[in-house]
């Protein structure tokens, strides 16, 4: 049985559809991600999933239970870190953990020993502040403990990382996968690329309410025909086609002030295209090669920037 | 139930961390309470039916910390548990939302009885002791500290932020404590501003708290139990409509 199992979600906002009957299943023992802008309908899917939305149409399995009528079953065994959430101010970490453990019928196996549970999240000498005197980044960290007291079979993470500058973050995904390696099934939401290149098994990219793509990282990016990205500033004007016309060069695009070129042979085309600003007189400025990423593959699928 | 009870002690822990309200149920009334003697001394007057003033003030504060308790603590808190999405965040656990409210509930009367028990030891040394039967005094204190939380509940279900409640709750608390002859008897009123005690539910409160004091007996007082039982199912109904988790 699989951990989760959607078909056909829908979710209306007066007339907005925030979720245009998407479908998808879960495996366990897998991190899943969906990557989408703001407004994707990310947070919606994730929430319908956890029974917090009632949706409009579709069906939805999480270990076999419907959210809907069976939520109390469900949430037994499900630990979720909301987007925006909060806690009391006056209140503990250790008397957190204690008051969220007590709301579950399974002892929570770090009764004993809440330090193991904090330990790896980096709050262990915090374990006696105040809430209020945490920082956004332990806050953060101590809703994700919270998710975990009863040592739940899937944890839900929506936007987890947001707030966390890069150290912290890949903090954070190392702690996820070591979660995922035993044996939990980890969903989660992100806007950022690197995110779910990094710790997904598998990926989908949502947008506008429909999931474009759904595949592991890599696959989505091989999926673009091994093409890596020439990016280069030039000074003055210059006509797009002339670059179209470089041999292997299969795309051309303009991102801000920086141009784009996309091919499978990206060294002959670097050479090419210094040979021929040389010839011309141009001046190359900031030159780069990066290898295609999830951003690229957002690109192609709906020609818009992820981060717009 | 085990999440219901440490949820419980733990709402208890946090009413004694927020100082405010710490202060003015254990230490502002009381405080007042000396005042008010210093000003009316213990004469009996006329115009009270022959009872000592200050006699009047005991029940009188019992019933300001209800008011206070009911429309700062559980409105006000309520509404600010909503802005901040804890109560979302209780609604993916398999915590019942019935036990937020009564573990609210059961932790404001345990801390108003708390307040008023202290009154009561205070006001002994200068000879205010209670009059009536100590039952019907918890039975009125009872009746109206219930009937006055679900009105807390109603002002915590109505209001978007803590900010407007907040505002919401410092109107009604002050025209209550002043218009109901609670903090000034009613006697020293103009005859209109008797008609308009009358609207102020609080009012009720007092009296009924006035009549279990002075051990006019219960069944004297059925007028205000009426009036405040109407008023808890009124209030409970309208709330349970209203209420929103988010």
């Amino acid at each position: 049985m699989n951990a989760i199992s959607v078909q056909g979600l829908i979710k209306d906002y007066s007339d907005l559809r925030a979720v245009d009957g998407i479908s998808f299943d879960v495996e366990r023992g897998e991190i899943f991600g969906m990557l989408g802008p703001n407004g994707a309908g990310k947070t919606t899917t994730i929430e319908c999933i956890e029974g917090l939305r009632r949706p409009d149409g579709g069906t939805i399995r999480v270990l076999g239970l419907d959210p809907q009528r069976q939520g109390y079953e469900l949430r037994e065994r499900i630990g979720v870190q909301l987007q925006a959430t909060s806690l009391y101010e006056r209140i503990r970490v250790r008397e957190a953990l204690k008051l969220f453990a007590s709301f579950y019928r399974t002892r929570s196996p770090w009764a004993d020993a809440w330090q193991r549970l904090v330990e790896p999240l980096g709050l262990a000498e915090k374990i006696n502040s105040y809430y209020y005197a945490l920082s956004g980044g332990q806050k953060q960290r101590l809703h994700i403990a919270l998710a975990l007291v009863h040592d739940p079979e899937i944890i839900f993470l929506d936007e987890l990382t947001t707030g966390l500058d890069p150290q912290a973050r890949r903090a954070m995904w190392q702690l996820i996968k070591e979660i995922r390696n035993r044996g939990k099934t980890i969903f989660l939401t992100t806007h950022y690329m690197e995110e779910a290149e990094h710790l997904c098994d598998r990926v989908a990219i949502l947008d506008r309410g429909r999931i474009l793509a759904l595949d592991s990282p890599s696959r989505l990016i091989a999926s673009l025909g091994g093409e890596n990205r020439i990016l280069f500033t030039l000074q003055g004007s210059c006509d797009v086609d002339f670059f179209r016309r470089i041999p292997h060069v299969s795309r051309v695009e303009r991102i801000d002030s920086q141009l784009a070129l996309y091919s499978s042979q990206s060294s002959q085309v670097l050479l090419e295209l210094i040979k021929r600003a040389d010839s011309n007189g141009w001046s190359l400025q900031d030159v780069h090669v990066q290898r295609a990423t999830l951003e690229d593959v957002f690109l192609t699928l709906t020609g818009r920037a992820l981060r717009e | 139930m085990r999440g219901f009870l440490h949820l419980t002690w733990v709402e208890t822990k946090l009413f004694l961390r927020e100082w405010q309200a710490v202060f003015f149920s254990f230490v502002l009334l009381p405080m007042l309470l000396f005042l008010f003697k210093a000003i009316f001394r213990h004469d009996p007057s006329v115009v009270f039916g022959n009872v000592a003033t200050v006699e009047q003030m005991v029940p009188g504060f019992i019933a300001i910390g209800i008011a206070s308790n009911a429309i700062y603590i559980i409105g006000g808190v309520l509404a600010s548990y909503r802005e901040r999405g804890i109560l979302r965040r209780f609604r993916v656990t398999p915590l019942r939302p019935g036990a937020v409210l009564a573990s609210q509930l059961v932790v404001v009367y345990g801390m108003t009885m708390l307040s008023a028990l202290i009154l009561m030891g205070i006001a002994r040394p200068f000879g205010l002791k209670l009059l009536g039967d100590p039952l019907s005094m918890l039975g009125a204190f009872t009746l109206g500290a219930l009937s006055f939380f679900s009105f807390g509940f109603l002002i915590g279900s109505l209001f978007k932020t803590a900010r407007i409640t907040y505002s919401v709750n410092t109107t009604l608390f002050f025209s209550m404590i002043f218009l109901s002859g609670a903090a000034i008897p009613l006697e020293l009123l103009t005859p209109f501003m008797q008609n308009i005690a009358r609207l102020i539910p609080l009012t009720y409160v007092v009296n009924l708290l006035r009549d279990a004091w002075l051990g006019r007996g219960l069944a004297a007082s059925w007028p205000n139990i009426a009036v405040l039982g109407t008023f808890f199912v009124v209030c409970a109904f309208i709330s349970s409509r209203a209420f929103r988790w988010e």
